[in-house]
């Protein structure tokens, strides 16, 4: 038997004052992190225990230039389930299965799925939704969301492009003034546990969300509808494969209407405007989607053909090469080289003034002034007018110029570029080019968008694009529209011109790539008043039937269009000039 | 000392009958606060498991919300079953049997490392069906007892420091197979062998110099990277992760950073019982190693300051046994026990508040476990033996 001693009891006190004063430390750890340092470590926990959930911000609408409502939102919910929250799962499959006209099978299966929060259905009508919500089923939420929403439908599909799943625009004018019209998304601050369920019976926080901003744009929504509906007669009429027409104040650029048809629902961009043939491909099907998209009066290019012998003009003018006065002679051909290029009109024009030559859209008379201009001067020209540059307009997918390096351009190709060939612009390259050589010639960038509108602070921002500046003397663009008129009044574009109105104008035909298919793209731009231009339309029509001649085809649809817009733009009727026939080119 | 023993049988053989069953009338041997202290600490043990667990045990577990906590009541119960029957079974049965339990320990320890279960890599667990045990809970005991014997043992020596070495090396044995697959166990076999020793020896300065040069020499080791070589790559990291926890919060440094989280979140009175937000899936082990962080994250500083004050309370009362024990052994036995349950209660809340490097230890009567709360209880019913027969020679 031992007993213990005193130094035993001594280690005892002694290992009992060390846990102690350890324990003493280990207090004052706690001190230090649960109130000098329990701010810090708070807000990290806050941050890891918070979920946001976004609310969506409305997009801003667009309006056309008078206020005419083209994109807004309509408030649509989802409809979802959360498993732990439901109490009668029969009684909720039998609801939804009865208020969402869905079958009781895809529904049992989703209510009965374990998880978090299952989506029944998205994009329900409102009052759907509100009924739903009223009915009062534990576990059942019903939330409301913003869908883009088209009044329209079709009107001016091309320009305004639509927005995903995401509300994030994904062509047109929804890409490029995204974050004008996105606006900022609000936000929902719950409590949720490691696996993001919400606790419930904790107060939210709640951020509000701010609307995007009101898009106004130059577009006027009565043309574009009148141009729409002209465009898709003239396709009819010739069945052809598409027809644009773009509409423009050649002053400032501002586009008034812009119309691709066949135009697309935007409220069902994902159904193809026309019924395809069998079944397609998800890839396939694809492609025609993205063709139904495409702005082609922005995105493709095309060989302009007569109408750029409005360039070559300009530009022979402008370097003196010409007088308005002078005559040539047209034996319906032109050696160049070696090569025999031939006029549209194969027994020639005979003798002709520079007038009469552009009347008759005579390509000797241009492919001569070419070679004058010769291969630089002519290339200086073209880039001076910016043929190779984008107009900057302000809608996505915009197609740059394909023309011939200067370097490799002989005398044949310097020929057939004077007529409007062997090269490619846009047709809105063209039209921006042609309303810089018969606005006094200085630069114009046409844009769809006017003013932004800030709803909350009524604040109202002026859009600014380049412009104004010279690339063409005042002189020659004066000449230019006195020739143009001419060509509308007694030439080739004839049938463009309504009694009372100056107007001007040129016709091209253009045989499509690769040649000799017999396809064509007829086209004819025309502008008005002629002595002081407030509008000028180009419409192309793609691959028509029968009859190609832009002249024949292209410009009475101008004339349709100017008829009811000319006086609806407040542009009065004016001396007729006297009048004589040509012949179209 | 056989003389003794007879007369503590024969005591025993006096009580007529119902050994083992509750008795419901006062028994002045009976160590009350001893045992309040176990019922409290048990019960909010208990009661900071359903907190904890109640969350995910509903989801996980069909809306049962009462799963884990049910477990750990039914081992609750079964433990301190086992902690009624030890505390009748004399405490020097137990020393006579100190070689045995000394062997099995030694056995248990080097076989776990090869046969055992492996929990997140490590092999830790021996698995017999439904009942999974750690040697390591075992071998604390029979480090206790063996020390305690040893000590008896060289009695007479004591003054020598040669005695300590003898007792370094009767530790080792039993350590060194925990501490190679658990750090922090082996750690508390050594820092339990560590205060038996300084209790039971004669020479007191010289575990300060030890300490001391311990120190010195870790901080050495660190400083010329000469840990880094010795050290596994794992344990590295848990230091450099104890050094900036915010760095490597993804990492290693994860848990301690969600229990930071946690014990800052507690502020004066934390966010009240049962509103814990790092126990719904954001810490893990919350309900084990980790739960004095949610304790303060709920109960915020003044809770955690009473829990520790408890476990004070329960050391306070166990140096009492020990230095009243009837005999050096009972005073070895207590004092290894009051050590033992020291330095985890210390280990626990110095991990949890990044005082020391990640290391698993469970927080005495509060984590959830099975096995360890069955040897915890162990260990009280010696206590209560050794104090029983305290208050028996008191009262008589």
């Amino acid at each position: 038997m031992h007993w213990s001693k005193s130094y035993h009891r001594r280690g005892i006190v002694i290992t009992c004052c060390i846990i102690g004063l350890a324990a003493l430390f280990l207090i004052g750890r706690l001190v230090l992190l649960m109130l000098v340092q329990s701010d810090h470590y708070y807000e990290l926990a806050e941050e890891l225990h918070t979920r946001e959930r976004r609310i969506k911000a409305a997009r801003g609408n667009i309006y056309d230039r008078n206020g005419v409502l083209l994109a807004g939102n309509e408030t649509v919910c989802t409809v979802s389930v959360i498993y732990n929250q439901v109490q009668d799962r029969e009684g909720v499959i039998a609801m939804l299965c009865k208020e969402l006209d869905l079958p009781e099978e895809t529904v049992r299966k989703k209510v009965e799925k374990y998880s978090a929060r299952e989506i029944i259905k998205t994009n329900i009508p409102k009052e759907t939704g509100d009924h739903i919500r009223s009915l009062d089923f534990a576990g059942v939420k019903v939330d409301e969301d913003f869908k883009r929403y088209y009044p329209f439908g079709e009107l001016a599909s091309t320009v305004l492009g639509f927005t995903g799943s995401d509300n994030q625009g994904i062509i047109g004018l929804e890409v490029t003034y995204e974050s004008v019209l996105k606006g900022l998304d609000g936000t929902i601050l719950t409590l949720t546990d490691a696996a993001g369920i919400e606790i419930e019976g904790v107060a939210e926080d709640r951020i509000e969300p701010v609307a995007g901003n009101n898009l106004y744009l130059t577009i006027d929504a009565n043309l574009q509808m009148y141009a729409q509906q002209a465009a898709e007669k003239v396709m009819e009429q010739k069945g052809a494969n598409r027809v644009s027409v773009l509409m423009m104040n050649p002053q400032n650029g501002e586009i008034l209407a812009m119309v691709n048809v066949p135009e697309f629902d935007l409220n069902a961009p994902f159904t193809l405007n026309v019924q395809p043939e069998g079944e397609l491909t998800p890839e396939e099907k694809q492609n025609l989607l993205n063709q139904m998209w495409r702005n082609h009066i922005i995105s493709d290019t095309y060989e302009p053909g007569s109408t750029f012998k409005t360039i070559t003009a300009a530009s022979a003018l402008e370097e003196g090469v010409v007088s308005l006065g002078e005559t040539f002679h047209c034996p319906g051909f032109y050696v160049v080289d070696d090569r025999r290029i031939r006029c549209h009109k194969v027994a020639g024009h005979g003798t002709e003034t520079f007038v009469q030559a552009t009347m008759n859209s005579c390509n000797p008379v241009f492919i001569q002034l070419g070679l004058r201009l010769g291969t630089e001067k002519f290339y200086s020209y073209f880039k001076q007018l910016r043929l190779m540059e984008k107009t900057g307009v302000d809608l996505p997918g915009e197609a740059a110029a394909i023309m011939h390096n200067p370097a490799n351009m002989g005398d044949v190709e310097l020929a057939t570029c004077s007529f409007g060939q062997s090269f490619q612009i846009t047709p809105l390259r063209l039209l921006t080019t042609v309303s810089s050589i018969i606005n006094g010639g200085t630069t114009v960038t046409p844009h769809v968008a006017k003013e932004i509108h800030n709803g909350a602070e009524d604040e109202v921002k002026a859009l600014a694009f380049p412009s104004g500046e010279r690339v063409l003397s005042e002189q020659t663009s004066e000449t230019m529209r006195y020739v143009l008129e001419q060509v509308v009044a007694e030439g080739g574009g004839i049938k463009g011109s309504i009694e009372g109105y100056r107007i001007g104008g040129k016709t091209a035909t253009s045989e499509k790539l690769p040649r000799g298919t017999g396809k064509y793209i007829a086209s004819f731009y025309g502008f008005a008043p002629a002595d002081d231009p407030q509008i000028i339309t180009l419409i192309t029509i793609d691959e028509p039937e029968g009859v190609y001649y832009g002249g024949t085809i292209a410009a009475p649809v101008v004339k349709e269009i100017y008829e009811n817009v000319l006086p609806y733009l407040g542009i009065e009727r004016s001396e007729l000039p006297e009048e004589t026939t040509g012949e179209d080119g | 000392m056989a003389e003794q023993t007879g007369k503590t049988v024969a005591a025993k053989r006096a009580v007529p009958k119902r050994r083992l069953g509750l008795r419901f009338h006062w028994d002045s041997t009976l160590d009350y606060s001893l045992l309040i202290m176990i019922g409290i600490l048990s019960a909010f043990g208990l009661l900071m498991i359903y907190s904890t667990t109640s969350y995910a045990d509903s989801i996980s577990h069909a809306g049962n919300s009462y799963y884990t906590v049910t477990k750990q009541a039914v081992y609750l119960v079964i433990a301190l079953l086992v902690m009624a029957a030890v505390s009748r079974i004399d405490y020097h049965v137990w020393l006579k049997y100190a070689r045995v339990l000394y062997v099995a320990a030694v056995i248990l320890g080097i076989a776990v490392l090869f046969l055992g279960k492996e929990v997140n890599g490590q092999k830790r667990w021996f698995s017999l069906g439904p009942i999974s045990f750690q040697p390591a809970e075992f071998a604390k005991l029979a480090l206790i007892i063996s020390m305690a014997a040893l000590a008896d043992f060289y009695y007479g020596m004591l003054r020598y420091y040669r005695v300590l070495f003898v007792f370094f090396m009767a530790a080792l044995p039993i350590a060194l197979p925990v501490l190679s697959a658990n750090l922090s166990s082996g750690l508390i076999l050594m820092g339990i062998a560590f205060v038996m020793a300084f209790i039971a020896s004669r020479r007191k300065i010289i575990f300060g110099i030890v300490i001391g040069v311990g120190v010195i020499l870790v901080v050495v080791l660190y400083r010329t990277g000469i840990l880094e070589v010795v050290l596994d790559e794992y344990q590295m990291n848990r230091i450099n992760a104890w050094f900036d926890p915010l760095a490597y919060s993804s990492t290693n440094g994860f848990q301690t950073v969600q229990g930071l989280y946690a014990i800052g979140a507690g502020g004066w009175f934390g966010r009240g019982l049962g509103q814990s937000l790092q126990s719904l899936g954001y810490l893990p082990e919350a309900q084990n190693d980790m739960i004095f962080s949610i304790i303060c994250e709920e109960l915020g500083l003044i809770g955690a300051i009473l829990v520790i004050c408890m476990f004070l309370l329960l050391v306070y009362r166990l140096m009492q046994i020990s230095s009243q024990a009837k005999d050096f052994k009972g005073t070895m036995i207590a004092a290894g026990i009051m050590a033992h349950i020291a330095i985890q209660v210390l280990m626990n809340v110095a991990v949890v508040t990044n005082t020391m490097p990640n290391t698993g230890v469970s927080l005495p009567f509060i984590s959830y476990g099975g096995s360890s709360v069955t040897f915890l209880m162990v260990e009280m019913g010696i206590v209560l033996n050794i104090a029983g027969k305290v208050n028996s020679s008191s009262a008589t």
